[in-house]
């Protein structure tokens, strides 16, 4: 016999999801999800972020890895609190994981959290995490053809970072060609194009990022 | 390969259903999923059969339905289906379209079998 039954496959997940994002917003904290792929920088961008924010606002970080807690460590360097979440080979965070790890967190005294999701460019885009924004981050040896062949990961940012501009002179990259498809797909998204070695870029991107915050009126706590 | 996580919620849901309407085997699964998912039907397919070894979904045949995008042209006005991010309008051959949707992932229909009693 057949049986019709509406019911979304991630329910479960989403429910946890809308708590997270309840519990971030009675705390009056805005959150980040940095999406991108293995090497494109997304560590090395939060320690900048870290650097250039942390002295107006209390920042919080979750790092997602597969294994290790390499990153985690990094970040605990700069005594920002941060939670490391191993995923052990999967290949995404999701709401569940990022719920424990807010239980973990010194809620009270974080303006910003910012979740580093594992490097991925594909599947960490499906799942909602509770976060406000996410962020692609992309990187200039990875190629100019990454917006036209990962669209998803456009299409769900509320800003891409270009990261790695310092390499412009020795990767054979096309910026219009990198443009072209995040104009077609979203025309108002923001791109920043930064260096974190050089520093290139960060102080914009790292405005965008207050601007989101004041937005929500989070003042410094 | 977010796939298998998504088979592990889809078995978790497909068996409640099939509890609650007192089943004795779940002989298909019908799911309908949005482009915006990422899903590659085989792998889905694959974590789903894996899944369900030993359990009364063993051998259930899952029917994934997939949904495109709707796209908007923002030079004519026109809405209709497309299948990804870099088409043109139906209408007015503008490549200048607003992608929206996508992102449904639900289980629409069981087909069971159930015991006598």
């Amino acid at each position: 016999m057949e049986i019709k039954v509406i019911r979304k496959i991630l329910e479960a997940g989403s429910k946890v999801a809308e708590t997270n994002r309840k519990i971030l917003k009675e705390k009056g904290i805005i959150s980040f999800n940095f999406i991108g792929a293995p090497g494109s920088g997304k560590t090395s961008l939060l320690l900048r972020i870290i650097e250039a924010l942390s002295d107006k606002y209390k920042i919080g970080v979750i790092e997602g890895d597969l294994a290790t807690t390499k990153d985690a460590e990094l970040i605990h360097e700069t005594g920002v609190p941060v939670v490391q979440i191993n995923t052990d080979g999967g290949c995404h965070l999701d709401a569940n994981l990022v719920g424990k790890a807010l239980e973990e967190l010194p809620l009270d005294r974080i303006d910003v959290l910012i979740i580093e999701n594992v490097g991925n460019l594909v599947c960490p885009t499906a799942f909602d995490l509770g976060e406000d924004y996410k962020v692609g981050v992309l990187s200039v040896p990875e190629g100019d053809d990454k917006p036209e062949k990962y669209p998803v990961i456009v299409k769900v940012s509320k800003a891409i970072v270009l990261n790695k501009i310092d390499m412009l002179p020795y990767f054979r990259f096309d910026k219009e060609k990198f443009y072209q498809p995040i104009k077609r797909i979203s025309p108002n998204t923001p791109v920043f194009e930064v260096s974190c070695e050089t520093k290139e870029g960060i102080s914009s991107f790292v405005n965008w990022m207050i601007s989101k915050i004041n937005q929500k009126g989070g003042e410094g706590k | 390969m977010h796939e298998f996580s998504i088979a592990e919620s889809l078995m978790e849901i497909v068996l409640e259903e099939a509890t609650k309407h007192r089943a004795s085997k779940i002989l298909r699964v019908k799911i309908r999923a949005g482009k915006l998912m990422g899903i590659v039907p085989d792998l889905l397919t694959f974590a789903f059969k894996s899944l369900s070894e030993e359990t009364i979904a063993e051998g259930a045949e899952l029917e994934i339905e997939e949904i495109p995008f709707q796209g908007k042209c923002r030079n004519c006005g026109f809405f209709f289906s497309i299948g990804d991010f870099f088409g043109i309008c139906p209408q007015c051959g503008s490549d200048n379209l607003e992608i929206e949707g996508g992102n449904d992932l639900e289980l629409v229909g069981l087909e069971i079998e159930r015991s006598e009693n």
